[in-house]
């Protein structure tokens, strides 16, 4: 009895072992097999630690030069906000003479010489031709009469300056014990000055038609039909225009030829009325726009062709007389210094083809010129790589090297551009906004920084 | 009609066998005209819709075009779910159709709707476009060109012009689409200061270029005799001719394009590029066609590439084949599969051999495996099903299967006809084949008709694993019918060709021996009942205990020597600088042994169906032929390299049909995923940050993560309206000329051979990409366009845009999701520790008292549900096939008793596969499940085998009821047991011991399962349940 109870109870033993070791290898490999499953299944997605450790980006050594980081320092700048204005180089009427016949009659080339042609440069004095004059009775009784009008008018003109010396010296004795005015002095002189001038102009128109009757009066003597006078350009310039050939009758005062001097140019300034607070700017360097066409098309990167015109240092002027009304932009002439001995020299020998120093800058053509507008003043600010700045959520970004491979974000406040480089504002002492000089920034694949801080995050800063 | 059938077979025996040849024939020319394909269509019916919306951010293409859009093609017919995406310059829409629907038809539909947005979208968005049809495994072959002789744009040139249209004409090509290079246009990039110079505006440049080129038709001239044709030759060749064409006379000067713009060949501008090695290229992605044929297709492919080869590198082109090759795939799979079948083959052929010790009872059982094989492919390629991984695996799966019938047949009738030999008075062979063959005829029928109707389930699967498995089911069940036919017809037929003289053979010695020892060993069983019941119970206990813990997986992961691996950026990240993150990703891959080619491919293309953005790449990871360690060995590297090494970007990688996979189940990649629906963006993005809060604050959630959909940096031009009015420019004015200026604005089409080269007008670059260059971009002022205003100055009749827009940087949206026409959201989130149905629970019930802005609602789902929903459907469709199988067998056996005492079979088959499913990690995936359903169908026929014997004994031949008829019963049904397991379990090892290579990913964890259960329910079947059939199953003489 006692050995079947024995037996049965070892048989239900061995069972229960078999049945349990079975169960606990299959547990056991399963535990094996579940952990290796959890290892691989679990990395479809490759997890990397964000390399952030309170705000520095901990991208590393090996990592930057993976992805070819480059730094570069900030450098210091001096940035003043300038504003590109336009404008065009426009007829200089103060440049430009007319060359006119004294009297009615016929004209007539220089012998041995041509009739000037348009593009040739004419120096002041040299002659042009010739006006014949009919000198009829009628013709002459005409030139007396003009003689005795000049005659007149300059007796009158030198009554009135002998009445205004008179009146300059009174104010001058009671403008010395300061009862009137240093201003009615002035307005004195000037109406002495303008006196004189008018006197001078009269006397020249005596002599001119003394000098001419006389000229009458010589061989051929008063029985003479005809005199000749010969037409000088008045100034330097270029001929631009001939409104008379030989042969042709025109009348006294007509204009038989325009000159125009272009190296006096002339040069209109749209300028944004916003900025004109001070006033326009006393000078600035104005520059063509080109209309060269450029390298031959056809080929991938075409880099702007360099340009072959030297700015041109203008001055003010004064207000333009038009406006326009829709833009209203308000116009300024600004004009170019000429340098009389350099003029002069450019003339000496000068012919066509001969380049002078404004030979460009003929109107018509369009110019910029850089402006800084009055409230505008030069600040100390910082310059990058273009590529050092980044934009996220409305902000602008640089990172800057702590250490080497390890980067913080910075905001930024950009000023401008200047070229290939960002102008940015400084930092100010303890500011969180701003760079300082010689701070070193990544300037090439900074994307890479911004891209680890702000990957997977669950809510944005 | 069982009967009929096989005296029939006797009787025209020859017949037969010239019929079996002609099956094995014509199976045969089946096999070899078959398509061949990886995956059967997993995809359900669906249809792309693609329009391009050149320069128009995410937050402008939702409302205007993919709106407009989704409103046409709402409510189509059999319209499943309809998805959208909308980003930079495209818009993407997905209708997804209910299974079942004509794909022609559903894109018949959809192009029917598509003709009324015609009119609905705005100026400038190119014409809606239906992708093309192809498959879910569409992507056939890629290929890769570089060149150090050739430019970028010379490259893409070739590829597109030469190339592409080559590979379009191979049969069964549906699209090729080109990443990388420069796409060439004309571009004129113009200087606004030469503008300025002459006095001349953009308007002015436009219709310049507009009207430089031209085709027009001259008509004919005829006369008595004869017609000539006119043909004007006006068009540009170059972009030297197109910049000799005039804007305007000044002066009676012509000032010409270029001198008021560079006139260059140039790329337009990106939103995708390549590189092949870390080098600059052009990668050729090819796709077939719906239902082509993979391997055929691609090697037309690769023989018309071969045909260009010599000429590549006269121009100096490097070709690197086979960056991706889809056939590779296939022909491993076929490989091992075609490897396993025969080794499968070769076992049961040595196992039948050693059982029946009759080489011609081998040759009769083995003659059944092809022909129900190549039966099966018949009726597959006949039904246009192609042999992918899923048919071939049903047939691998189905080998052991197919021989059972036979080999219980041929072992009856060969025992039968021994024991005819030592009759007396022997009967004639013929009498005893046929009475042999319908002795074990029905049980067999029923078992074969149960084994089928197991699986009936798989084909009633909805979604993914429908369409994946049924495919298997097919397959599986059309062997096993076939197998069927060939045991009622062709074995009889066979066996009396064959066998008759094999009557005087001896019993196989092993069976003599085994058959010994088990009497015994079941003699002494049968006194411990109670012993035997503990232990089964326990078994059953512990494997019940064990399935509550089981993880799940929809579908295991594939392996294939080919990575895809997703590396993003943050939005904002540049394309050169995407693809130099991605050449570092190279080099370093390159390093590794296994690594054959990587190449990237960054941003999408314009005819891929993709929808991302530039800070987005896929590299392609070709690696050698590897086996299971060493492709785990070169995984691990692969991780090894990626991780931490690349700050800056995230990283996922997967096979290639994962990939595909992930991408059909359509954005629900993740465990758990939150849906936020609403119509107003910002209130459903904060909504996501506080769901996504509250899901943090659950146990066991891991990783959460709102999709990222805003952070795009933005340059805001904001118009001042009063201001615009000052110079009587509207708001059309500014944003043609910002338009115009930035993205180009495309005036004509040059033709230079069979190439369409675009004309584009638009800003010089180093201007274009100046920010603080934008307000300063000069606009046409018609207020002041009169010509006494324009004679004032160079900009009187023009103004610049920061006098009347303000510019500004932001942050804006690079992606608006749709789904069912609703904006949408979403939230994913892994789960550690914890099962994911309590998990999934929990949150809905957190999230039920969140308090969501009015409008906007959220709903919990991901690929749980995905598995929970097959669960359920297997499930509730199995307990439907099992009512069914109870029945069949109610019918074959009559009494309860017999029923119950069969079906316990069922939790001895459960402990094995258990047992199994324990060993590979305790992941049920849906092959495994599958792997159960068929379990239960085989196991089954070993019940009715010895239960239908048992009664057998009794009722035919009049054994009286005891331990004797049970024992006696028992060892005649050993052998036939034991060989169909056997021989089962045989052709199953290969499969099972290639779990984790290449092509048996799916197949191998369900010949694990079927032969875990195997073991213990053949165990068990032979020893417990005549133990238990003693106890229990009294005579019943009721009929």
């Amino acid at each position: 009895m006692f050995r079947r109870w024995i037996y049965a109870l070892l048989k239900w033993v061995l069972a229960g072992c078999a049945i349990g070791g079975l169960i606990f290898a299959a547990y056991w490999v399963s535990g094996e097999m579940r952990a290796e499953r959890l290892l691989e299944g679990d990395e479809d997605k490759i997890q990397s630690p964000h390399r952030l450790n309170q705000g520095v980006v901990e991208l590393g050594a090996d990592a930057a030069e993976r992805y070819g980081l480059k730094d570069t320092p900030a450098r210091a700048v001096a940035w003043s906000l300038e504003l590109p204005i336009y404008g065009q180089v426009v007829p200089n009427s103060a440049a430009a003479a007319g060359v006119r016949s004294p009297f009615a009659g016929t004209l007539r080339s220089t012998p041995h010489a041509a009739w000037p042609e348009p593009g040739r440069l004419l120096r002041a004095g040299d002659p042009v031709g010739w006006i014949d004059l009919r000198l009829a009775p009628q013709e002459r009784l005409n030139l007396r009469d003009n003689l005795n009008s000049a005659r007149l008018r300059k007796e009158g003109a030198e009554k009135i300056v002998a009445l205004q010396r008179e009146r300059v010296k009174r104010i001058q004795k009671v403008s010395e014990s300061q009862i009137v005015p240093g201003q009615q002095l002035d307005d004195a002189r000037v109406l002495l000055a303008d006196a004189e001038t008018q006197l001078a102009i009269a006397t020249a128109a005596v002599d001119l038609w003394k000098e001419a009757l006389a000229d009458m009066a010589r061989p051929g003597g008063p029985e003479a039909t005809t005199y000749s006078r010969p037409l000088a350009a008045p100034a330097d310039g270029t001929v631009v225009e001939l409104t008379a050939r030989p042969g042709m009758e025109v009348e006294a005062g007509a204009v038989v030829m325009q000159l125009v001097d272009f190296r006096r140019p002339l040069v209109r300034m749209d300028l944004p009325r916003a900025t004109l607070g001070a006033g326009p700017p006393a000078r600035l360097r104005v520059f063509p726009i080109s209309a060269e066409p450029p390298a031959p098309g056809g080929v991938l990167e075409t880099q702007p062709p360099a340009s072959t015109s030297a700015p041109l240092e203008v001055f003010l002027v004064g207000p333009s007389p038009r406006v326009d009304d829709a833009s209203q932009f308000a116009g300024y002439w600004y004009t170019a210094v000429l340098d009389p001995a350099q003029a002069a020299s450019e003339y000496r020998g000068a012919s066509l083809g001969d380049a002078d120093t404004h030979a460009g800058w003929r109107p018509g053509l369009r110019v910029k010129a850089n402006m800084t507008p009055p409230e505008a003043r030069p600040q100390p600010a910082v310059a990058v790589p273009v590529g050092a700045v980044l934009f996220h959520q409305g902000r602008s970004l640089v990172y800057v090297r702590v250490r080497p491979g390890a980067y913080e974000r910075r905001e930024v406040k950009i000023l401008g551009r200047q070229g290939d480089s960002w102008v940015l504002t400084p930092r100010e002492s303890s500011g969180l906004v701003g760079l300082s000089v010689d701070e070193v920034v990544a300037s090439e694949g900074g994307q890479v920084l911004l891209s680890e801080e702000f990957r997977g995050d669950m809510e944005s800063d | 009609m069982l009967q009929a059938i096989v005296q029939w077979s006797i009787k025209n025996r020859v017949v037969v066998v010239v019929l079996s040849a002609l099956l094995l024939a014509f199976g045969l020319h089946a096999a070899e005209h078959a398509k061949l394909d990886v995956f059967p269509e997993f995809v359900p019916p669906q249809v792309v819709v693609q329009t391009e919306v050149p320069g128009l951010s995410a937050s402008e293409v939702e409302p205007l075009v993919t709106m407009p859009i989704e409103q046409a093609l709402n409510g189509v017919p059999g319209l499943d779910v309809l998805r959208s995406q909308s980003i930079q310059g495209l818009s993407v829409c997905t209708l997804i159709f209910e299974d079942g629907v004509d794909v022609y038809r559903a894109r018949q539909l959809v192009a029917e709707r598509l003709t009324e947005t015609a009119g609905q979208l705005p100026d400038g968005v190119k014409p809606p476009k239906v992708g093309p049809l192809t498959s879910s495994t569409g992507r056939l072959l890629v290929v890769g060109f570089t060149s150090e002789k050739l430019s970028p744009l010379a490259l893409r040139d070739w590829a597109q012009w030469t190339l592409r249209p080559r590979l379009l004409a191979v049969r069964g090509v549906a699209q090729v689409t080109l990443f990388g290079g420069g796409v060439r246009e004309f571009q004129v990039q113009v200087d606004p200061e030469k503008l300025i110079a002459h006095h001349l505006t953009f308007t002015d440049v436009l219709n310049a270029a507009r009207q430089a080129t031209g085709v027009r038709g001259a008509g004919f001239q005829e006369d008595a005799n004869q017609r000539s044709i006119l043909r004007v030759e006006a068009q540009v060749h170059s972009a030297a001719e197109l910049g000799q064409a005039v804007v305007a006379m000044s002066e009676g000067t012509p000032v010409r394009l270029r001198d008021v713009a560079a006139v260059v060949d140039a790329e337009e501008p990106k939103f995708g590029d390549a590189a092949i090695d870390g080098r600059p290229g052009v990668t050729v992605d090819v796709f077939k066609q719906f239902e082509g044929d993979t391997l055929e297709t691609t090697r037309r492919l690769e023989a018309e590439l071969n045909r260009l080869r010599p000429g590549l590198d006269q121009q100096g082109i490097v070709y690197h084949p086979a960056l991706f090759r889809q056939a590779d795939f296939i022909e491993r799979a076929l490989g091992n599969v075609t490897q396993a079948l025969l080794l499968g083959a070769v076992l049961v052929a040595v196992v039948l051999f050693v059982f029946l010790f009759n080489a011609r009872t081998a040759l009769i059982s083995l003659l059944a495996i092809p022909l129900s094989l190549l039966g099966a492919i018949l009726i597959l390629w006949t039904c246009g099903v192609s042999l992918n991984t899923m048919t071939l695996g049903g047939l691998a799966i189905a080998v052991g299967e197919v021989v059972d019938d036979a080999v219980i047949d041929v072992e009856n009738i060969f025992r039968r006809l021994r024991e005819n030999a030592r009759l007396s008075r022997p009967r004639s062979a013929a009498a005893i084949v046929l009475s042999a063959s319908l002795e074990v005829r029905g049980a067999v029928v029923y078992a074969t008709f149960i084994v089928v109707l197991v699986f009936m389930p798989v084909f009633f699967l909805s979604g993914l694993q429908g369409r994946l498995f049924s495919p298997l089911g097919y397959a599986y069940v059309a062997a096993v019918l076939v197998s069927l036919a060939v045991a009622l017809t062709v074995t009889p037929a066979l066996s009396l060709l064959l066998l008759p003289g094999a009557g005087g053979a001896q019993e196989p010695p092993l069976v003599r021996w085994i058959q010994g020892g088990y009497e015994r060993l079941l003699r002494r069983l049968d006194r411990e009942l109670m012993l035997v019941a503990t232990c089964l119970a326990t078994l059953v206990a512990a494997a019940g205990w064990a399935m509550y813990h089981f993880g799940g997986e929809s579908l295991p992961e594939m392996r294939e020597s080919h990575f895809v691996l997703h590396m993003q950026g943050i939005p904002g990240t540049s394309l050169p600088q995407s693809i130099a993150a991605g050449n570092a990703v190279s080099r370093s891959l390159m390093k590794i042994p296994a690594v054959v080619h990587v190449s990237q491919q960054a941003g999408r293309t314009e005819l891929g169906e993709d929808a991302w953005g530039v800070e987005y790449s896929e590299l392609e990871v070709s690696l050698k032929d590897l086996g299971a360690e060493d492709f785990e060995a070169a995984e691990e590297a692969l991780k090894a390299a990626l991780r931490d090494h690349f700050p800056g970007f995230s990283f996922e990688i997967f096979s290639f049909l994962s990939e595909r996979i992930q991408e059909t189940i359509s954005g629900v990649i993740a465990p758990i995923a939150v849906k936020i629906r609403g119509d107003d963006l910002g209130e459903i993005d904060r909504a996501a940050l506080a769901i996504a809060r509250a899901i943090g604050a659950i146990r066991g959630s891991d990783n959460i993560r709102p999709e990222p959909q805003t952070g795009q940096p933005e340059l805001v031009i904001r118009p001042r309206p009063d201001d615009a009015a000052h110079y009587n420019l509207r708001a059309a004015d500014i944003l043609d000329a910002v338009h115009a200026a930035y993205q180009g604005a495309e005036v004509a089409q040059a033709y230079d051979r069979n190439r369409i080269i675009n004309l584009v007008v638009i800003l010089e670059p180093r201007i274009r990409n100046d920010p603080s260059a934008i307000g300063d971009l000069w606009i046409s002022a018609p207020g002041a366009g009169s010509a006494a205003a324009s004679a004032l100055g160079p900009t009187s009749d023009r103004i610049q845009l920061k006098q009347v827009a303000d510019v500004f940087l932001s942050d804006g949206r690079f992606l608006v999701r749709h789904e069912g026409g609703v904006r949408q959201q979403l939230v994913t989130c892994e789960v550690r520790g914890r099962d994911i149905e309590s998990f999934a629970a929990e949150a809905e019930r957190r999230l039920g008292t969140l308090s969501l802005p009015a409008g906007v609602t959220c709903t919990v789902t991901g690929a749980h549900e995905v598995k929970r929903a097959a669960q359920r459907e297997l499930l509730s469709l199995g307990l439907a096939a099992g009512a069914g199988v109870l029945l069949m067998l109610g019918m074959a056996f009559g009494t309860l008793r017999r029923l119950l005492l069969i079906l316990v079979n069922l939790p001895f088959a459960l402990v094995g596969g258990v047992a199994a499913v324990s060993m590979m990690g305790g992941v049920l995936d849906v092959g495994s499940m599958i792997g159960f359903v068929t379990l239960f169908g085989i196991t089954t026929r070993n019940g009715i085998m010895m239960v239908s014997h048992w009664q057998h004994l009794g009722e035919a031949e009049g054994v009286p009821w005891g331990p004797e008829l049970i024992f006696r019963g028992a060892r005649e049904r050993l052998a036939p047991v034991l060989m169909t397991a056997i021989v089962t379990a045989l052709g199953l090892l290969p499969i099972a011991l290639s779990w984790g290579e290449p092509g048996a990913e799916i197949e191998g964890p369900m010949a694990l399962v079927i032969l875990g259960g195997l073991v213990t329910s053949t165990g068990l079947n032979l020893l417990a349940l005549p133990v238990l059939y003693r106890r229990f199953g009294m005579r019943d003489t009721s009929p």
